[in-house]
């Protein structure tokens, strides 16, 4: 069942038809509070908490945590059924040690990829050093890795074929980059609702 | 005393002997997998390049679907497939479009098919075509022309 786990943009009549055309049954968005139907498409609520602001109390959704430095992940056994997925704010963390990529891997969570990011740096001619990192650690099945859209509206949205293509592109094999897009994302859905 | 000290030091021996066994074991083994790798890479025939049909369908977003035209849309896939892969990837690839039904809006890109995914991801990155904002939906990828034609007309 495709998923796309953090859709950024509004949400209408319209984006749900092009969401549900280009394949998608579940949209996690943090624009909305609760589970909804739209056309067809079903709308689950999402939220990107940092470490400080855990636990959330009384929600019902895909909760992602943002990692944004090492001690974020400090003590990580006390993180297990608080969060759904952990998210790396690689630009804002930095180098990234040896240290939180063993407690990436020690706390066995999804960690999520962001499409736009990823095609923004290899368009910019970034370093994807990182992404890469984490996509070898995938394949070798120390990490479970997910990627979605983070579109910011209807404009932005890409097809779940193009998502698994930009990591085979990046080197992950064909039927790793398709669990990354279809398969993953519904085990975090079926834990989170 | 004596029978004791013997003793452990034959454990001592044992042991160390056993490590060392272990060692040169993993060593060679991982050093026969090199050297097979090595061999079976210079011998694999090279995949001999096929074309696959990649069926799209363009929704715009904002404006209207008429004033997309094929050479627009052409040169808008072969800009963010250059953009993605380089002048030798696209080269190697020579994505075409082939068919362009400017009514419905459904178009057939034909590629090799070793490039195949970047083809659908290039397609995916089409955000604008002559001033139309539109999303490109890859829809499905077949073998030969014709099944891709009968695709789309009972898309």
């Amino acid at each position: 069942m495709p998923a796309d786990l953090c859709y950024e943009g509004d949400l209408d009549q319209f984006s749900a038809r092009l969401l549900t055309k280009l394949g998608y049954r579940v949209v996690a968005s943090s624009r909305v509070s609760g589970s909804l139907e739209l056309g067809g498409l079903r709308v689950v609520p999402r939220a990107i908490v940092r470490r400080a602001e855990l636990p959330l109390r009384g929600f019902r959704g895909v909760r992602v945590l943002l990692v944004e430095s090492e001690g974020d992940l400090k003590a990580y056994q006390r993180l297990r059924g608080l969060v759904d997925s952990v998210r790396v704010d690689h630009e804002r963390l930095g180098d990234v040690g040896k240290d939180l990529i063993r407690r990436l891997v020690g706390l066995g969570l999804p960690v999520e990829l962001v499409f736009t990011d990823v095609l923004r740096r290899v368009l910019g001619r970034s370093s994807i050093d990182f992404y890469l990192l984490l996509l070898r650690l995938y394949t070798r099945g120390k990490l479970r890795v997910y990627i979605c859209s983070g579109a910011g509206g209807v404009g932005e949205v890409v097809h779940p074929e193009a998502m698994a293509s930009l990591l085979t592109s990046l080197g992950v094999p064909e039927p790793y980059a398709l669990g990354a897009v279809y398969r993953i994302p519904e085990v975090v859905l079926g834990g989170a609702t | 005393m004596l029978p004791e000290v013997l003793a452990v030091l034959a454990l001592v021996v044992s042991l160390v002997s056993l490590y060392l066994s272990l060692a040169t074991y993993s060593r060679v083994r991982r050093t026969a997998r090199v050297v097979r790798e090595a061999l079976s890479a210079g011998t694999s025939r090279p995949a001999r390049p096929r074309r696959r049909y990649v069926v799209f369908e363009v929704v715009p977003i904002s404006g209207d679907l008429g004033s997309v035209s094929r050479e627009g849309l052409e040169e808008a896939l072969t800009r963010a497939y250059r953009e993605l892969n380089g002048a030798v990837g696209l080269s190697l690839a020579r994505p075409t479009l082939v068919h362009y039904d400017r009514s419905r809006g459904l178009g057939i890109l034909a590629v090799k098919h070793l490039w195949k995914r970047q083809a659908i991801l290039a397609v995916s990155l089409v955000r604008e075509v002559n001033g139309v904002r539109v999303v490109l939906n890859p829809l499905r990828a077949t073998g030969t022309r014709r099944k891709a034609l009968e695709y789309l007309e009972r898309f």
